[in-house]
């Protein structure tokens, strides 16, 4: 613990290396040759996955010193910590920076100027997200959480004579500030209560008994105001109301790197606080707690119930999408519901079907709207026609965001409603009743956009043809959905393997 | 690996296949879909054919198991699959109803490759949900079912095809939502601690099996089991009585036939209809059989409403697909009503049922698009005549409807008069006798509907709009004769399908002996 | 692990320590609502006229709308200069902590907590200096080009 151990964060070393290299070369180039740039983005965020990945493998070799001790090492003294989990989530953010950076390849080539300023803060953001799969204390979080906000303000006010893309960066800014001033408040409060900024001191046995007992008030209000900071990430209701303007507002690319990057980061932090509220041994504190797992089982069944509902209603796909991000979020919640290693298994898994679908669904969206001028779902009508790739692309990604087999989608529901229905307790089961809901209602706004695409005649029947990286994205995105429905057993092992380092944290 | 795999995957091959097939020229993915649409038909014969030999250790031929998805624990998925006879028959079924589909489909002329691809993968659906013993495959290859129908419908089928397709999407899924919610209830119930099950959790012969020694397999919920059991139970009822339809779960079914393309249609009513009455069968009251025993005077309840009802609608239709597909409503009926009485005599009918309405519906359903394709319009009110131009048309029409309203020879009545013996005799629920008789009324109103439709169509003077419509060609022959073969022999000698099906009503006659 | 010396004092705290901050924040709604009230209760209703409502500037009458338009160079800059400004912040807790020597017991000795020190403060301010460069390069703080 009290090691410096300064190379554990090689993939964070690179990314940062990068993005500095990305703003010195970006200094020095001049605005028309800004290709060089992107390429240096790409090969880092590729070699700081790579980094991660090596260090999985290590970590998981069980003859290898590294695994000794609980399978997590720590590097900084103590702030910065190694283990499945954080391997994971580090190799989730690679993968959807890589597919984002792809994406606005193409994207790119249609805006005049600040291609350097986009990359230099994608790299940034996704330097923050690294971190926040590895800190260890509140500090940390605020910090590698603030990282991967800032950036993100900028990137959503990108298109700056573009009005609504400025009237979304300034209210994301205006309520991201709101958020993060609970969040430290939260921290604070914490402190007062646990004495330390570590979520080691959470998890002591004394912490664990005020926390399902209803002990140390100020602790409990630090928490609940932590969760609302952090609720403000993932757009879980009442505090979304964010999310359509800036999911509508912001440049494509952007807002599928913010409902993807973000939203798990936001994810990645609320399960590492929750785990730390659960004692030593994962089974106490919270998970006794029933106003807490009332609370959960509330803000989930709301923001489930929302999303869906709002997303009915939607004539702009991105606002869709921002909506329908709202209710994923309410799934993501019910795994946290389940407080167990069988709901963040389910949560990791559902991640990463998550992340392949939006992805997917952007990349059309970035092709359709160069063609169509664009985000009106009217304007998909005919795509079949138009592309039978992006219409195919579109199809499986909505299905798998419904949640039908067999596309990934479908087992990360499963796997949460398997860990919620698996609590067996009255609430858990009026929970499940309630994603059971979301999901039949979601299904109807996804057939509808199917129905377009499919069985309605376009205005135009001019054929719509992606580029060549874009295809490579819409390629892998789609091989990603189907593998993770039809083969998901090594996956789930890696998700299961993740989620029992984050339960064992010592 | 063996010829159930193959019959399942053969046509996912084919869909692969045809979309290979040049974009210009749709006669290629005609033939290529067509090819294979026959070679699974072969398949499925096999497949059936085995199920007369009793022989294998479980009751199931095919036995293959492989594990598929494996989350550690008791959590593991197979690739379990089997046929017995009720399966086997059903798997038939399909085959036999494909290669019908398939040749009515010569005339769809737009996005001819999408189209074929579509009715293949129907294929790999129905054929999986039939043969899966395992609870998850059968729930995704339940769920693949509706993608593929939800664009046959939507995208090539009538004016009001996209509400259709829709409402049939989300009509089915409502359902799968339960059938996804039971499998897991019991999946908790059967690992949890006090639970006395073994075997693996999924496996659905193995839970059968269990159901069958112990009192309820929801013991370890304590006091509530016996809610739970009943709640599970109607769960999988519902999301079961969707696809069949029971009322009040049928509305979608009118608008899914009639805006379906006529050889979707057919499957629809001959395959997919049965899909639910099966799954009732290998799932819903095999696990819960001490439930089934005190909630069977509801199903014959529902039955019964099905029957008159949907005879009753049938009466006032005007269209005369929608009149073919509120007769399904009505036949669905006495399938349940046989199901509700649990005799050896009502299940043989029930079952029998299933075959023959799959056989006689799809029949029928060609009948209707033959007329289709000439007038443009199904109006019973705008035919007339249609026996003196179309003489070999109205012979066939003839067949199908007498069969359908169950006179004696065809292969209507077997099921039909089975299925109401058995229930009239029936002990397992109260006031089975009454709720017979008022079905008896059904066969009545059947009868009326259907000889009125047969004489506004085809008797009385030719009226002229119809004139000058050409007999049926030979493919649409080809397309008929293969339904009507089944239809006139069973009529008569329904023994082989008797034999067929024995060894899984036997089985759940003791099942429901062993209730005492 | 991390010795800060709060830690222990707070560790068994109860809410009654908050107690002077409550005090306080206690203390500021009244003195807020103290002079609403009286200047309520005291003031004298006045007479809306025009000179009243216009805009008090050293006496002299205003002579145009206070809504002019800066141009954007100027917020620019001083956000420049308040990003820099708080940078330099950061010197001081850096000052501070390594200035006190080493409480916590973190190094071995002396020289490696300088050594610690110094690294420390190049990366930070290699970080900063490179910001620098690069908002030179871009021409932010040309005042004359557009």
């Amino acid at each position: 613990m009290t090691a410096w151990n300064v190379g554990l964060a090689l993939p964070e070393w690179i990314l940062a290396g990068a993005g500095l290299l990305a703003m010195w070369l970006d200094a020095r180039t001049p605005p028309d040759k800004k290709d060089g740039i992107q390429n240096v983005a790409w090969a880092g965020v590729l070699l700081a996955t790579l980094a991660a990945v090596f260090q999985g493998v290590r970590l998981w070799d069980p003859g290898d010193s590294v695994a000794a001790g609980g399978g997590k090492i720590y590097a900084f003294r103590g702030h910065y910590g190694l283990d499945a989990f954080a391997v994971f989530l580090k190799v989730l953010f690679g993968v959807s920076t890589l597919l984002v950076l792809s994406l606005a390849r193409s994207w790119l080539k249609r805006v005049d100027r600040g291609h350097g300023e986009f990359v230099m803060l994608t790299l940034f953001a996704t330097l923050g997200m690294f971190f926040v799969c590895s800190v260890e204390d509140f500090a940390g979080l605020f910090v590698a959480l603030e990282l991967v906000t800032v950036s993100f303000y900028c990137l959503t006010a990108f298109k700056r004579n573009d009005e609504r893309a400025v009237e979304a960066g300034l209210k994301y800014v205006v309520l991201g500030a709101l958020a993060s001033s609970f969040l430290v408040l939260g921290i604070a409060f914490v402190y007062g209560g646990t004495g330390s900024l570590d979520f080691a001191a959470l998890r002591s046995d004394d912490v664990a008994q005020d926390l399902a007992h209803g002990g140390a008030p100020l602790l409990h209000f630090g928490l609940l105001l932590v969760v609302i900071g952090l609720g403000f990430k993932i757009a879980a209701v009442p505090f979304h109301v964010w999310t359509p303007d800036v999911y509508e507002g912001a440049a494509s690319p952007v807002t599928a790197f913010l409902s993807v990057g973000s939203k798990m980061a936001g994810i990645t932090l609320l399960l590492k606080v929750v785990r730390a509220c659960l004692g030593p041994g994962g089974d106490a504190g919270l998970a006794q707690a029933t106003p807490w797992i009332l609370l959960i089982a509330c803000i989930s069944a709301a923001t489930l119930l929302y999303g869906n509902l709002g997303a009915l209603w939607q004539g702009n796909i991105k606002r869709l999408l921002g909506y329908s991000s709202i209710g994923h979020a309410g799934y993501v919640l019910m795994g946290v519901f389940a407080f167990d290693q069988r709901g963040v298994a389910a949560i990791l898994y559902y991640l990463t079907a998550y992340l392949f679908t939006v992805l997917g669904i952007f990349a059309v969206v970035v092709v359709v709207s160069r063609q169509t001028k664009s985000h009106s779902i009217a304007d998909y009508a005919g795509l079949a026609r138009r592309s039978p790739l992006l219409a195919f692309v579109l199809l499986c990604g909505l299905l798998s965001l419904a949640g039908v087999p067999p596309f990934g989608g479908f087992f990360g529901k499963f796997l949460v409603f398997q860990a919620v229905v698996g609590k067996g307790t009255p609430t858990a089961y009026g929970l499940a009743l309630v994603g059971a809901a979301g999901v039949v209602i979601s299904l109807y706004y996804y057939l509808v956009i199917v129905k377009r695409i499919y069985m309605e005649e376009g205005v135009s029947e001019e054929p719509i043809v992606p580029s060549r990286g874009m295809k490579a994205v819409l390629y892998t995105c789609l091989a990603g959905v189907f593998i993770l429905g039809i083969w998901p057993s090594p996956f789930l092992e890696l998700a299961q393997r993740a989620a029992s380092a984050l339960s064992s944290a010592s | 690996m063996n010829e159930l795999t193959y019959a399942i995957f053969l046509p996912l091959v084919g869909m692969l296949a045809v979309l290979l097939t040049n974009k210009e020229k749709p006669q290629q993915a005609r033939v290529v879909g067509f090819l294979f649409t026959l070679v699974t038909f072969g398949l499925c014969t096999l497949v059936a054919l085995q199920c007369f030999n009793a022989g294998d250790v479980d009751g199931y031929h095919y036995r293959v198991q492989a594990v598929w998805i494996d989350l550690g624990g008791s959590f593991q998925v197979h690739y379990s699959i089997g046929v017995d006879g009720l399966s086997g028959m059903l798997i038939f079924l399909t085959g036999l109803l494909g290669v019908c589909a398939a040749l009515a489909s010569w005339n769809i002329k737009q996005g001819t490759r999408g189209y074929w691809a579509m009715f293949l993968l129907l294929h790999t659906g129905v054929i999986g949900t039939f043969a899966s013993l395992d609870l998850f495959l059968f729930y995704v290859f339940w769920e693949i079912v509706l993608l593929p129908m939800y664009f046959l419908i939507g995208v090539w089928g009538g004016p009001r095809r996209r509400y259709a397709a829709i409402k049939f999407f989300l009509y089915t899924l409502f359902g799968s939502v339960f059938l996804l919610a039971g499998i897991l209830v019991t999946y908790f119930a059967l690992t949890a601690t006090g639970s006395g099950f073994a075997g693996n959790p999924f496996s659905i012969p193995e839970i059968t099996a269990y159901a069958r020694v112990t009192d309820n397999i929801m013991a370890p919920f304590g006091e509530s089991a016996h809610t739970i059991a009943t709640l599970v139970f109607w769960g999988l009822f519902v999301a079961f009585a969707i696809k069949v339809p029971v009322f009040p779960f049928h509305t979608w079914l009118p608008d899914a036939h009639v805006e379906a393309p006529t050889p979707i249609s057919v499957i629809l009513a001959g395959i997919l209809l049965k899909l639910g009455a099966y799954g009732m069968l290998r799932i819903g009251f095999p696990f819960f059989p001490k439930i089934l025993h005190e909630m069977a005077f509801y199903l014959g309840v529902l039955g019964m409403i099905n029957i008159i009802y949907g005879a009753l609608v049938a009466m006032a239709q005007t269209d005369f697909k929608r009149l073919v597909a509120y007769s399904s409503v009505s036949h669905m009926g006495f399938v349940i009503l046989g199901f509700a009485a649990m005799t050896p005599e009502s299940l043989n009918g029930a079952i029998l049922m299933m075959f023959n309405h799959g056989t006689i519906s799809g029949l029928l359903f060609l009948v209707v698009g033959v007329v289709y394709d000439r007038a443009h319009h199904r109006d019973l009110g705008r035919f007339g005549g249609l026996m003196w131009n179309m003489p070999i048309y109205a012979a066939i029409s003839g067949v199908a409807i007498f069969a359908s309203l169950g006179l004696p020879g065809l292969s209507g009545f077997i099921g039909e008069i089975l299925t109401l013996l058995g229930s009239f005799k029936t002990t397992f629920y109260e006031h089975a006798g009454l709720i017979t008789v008022v079905c008896t009324i059904g066969l009545v109103l059947t009868a009326a509907y259907y000889l009125r439709a047969l004489q506004r169509v085809f008797l009385g003077e030719t009226n002229p709009e119809c004139e000058s419509f050409p007999d049926v060609d030979t493919r649409e022959i080809g397309s008929m004769v293969p339904l009507l073969v089944p239809t006139i022999v069973f009529g008569i000698y329904p023994a082989p399908l008797i034999d067929l099906i024995q060894g899984p009503v036997s089985s759940l006659v003791l099942m429901v002996k062993s209730l005492g | 692990m991390r010795a800060i010396a709060a830690a222990t004092v707070w560790a068994d705290n109860t809410p009654g320590d908050y107690l002077p901050l409550f005090l306080l924040l206690g203390l500021a709604v009244l003195l807020g609502a103290t002079q609403l009230i009286a200047s309520h209760v005291l003031g004298k209703r006045g007479v809306p006229s025009p000179a009243k409502d216009s805009a008090y500037e050293c006496g002299i009458e205003a002579e145009t709308s206070a809504h002019t338009r800066f141009s954007v160079k100027f917020y620019l800059v001083a956000v420049l200069f308040i990003l820099f400004d708080v940078e330099v912040v950061f010197f001081f807790p850096w000052a501070v902590f390594f200035g006190s020597g080493d409480p916590a017991g973190i190094f071995e000795n002396r020289q490696a907590l300088m050594q610690f020190a110094f690294a420390e403060m190049m990366v930070f301010l290699g970080i900063l200096f490179l910001g620098w460069y690069w908002v030179v390069k871009k021409r932010a703080l040309d005042w004359e080009e557009a």
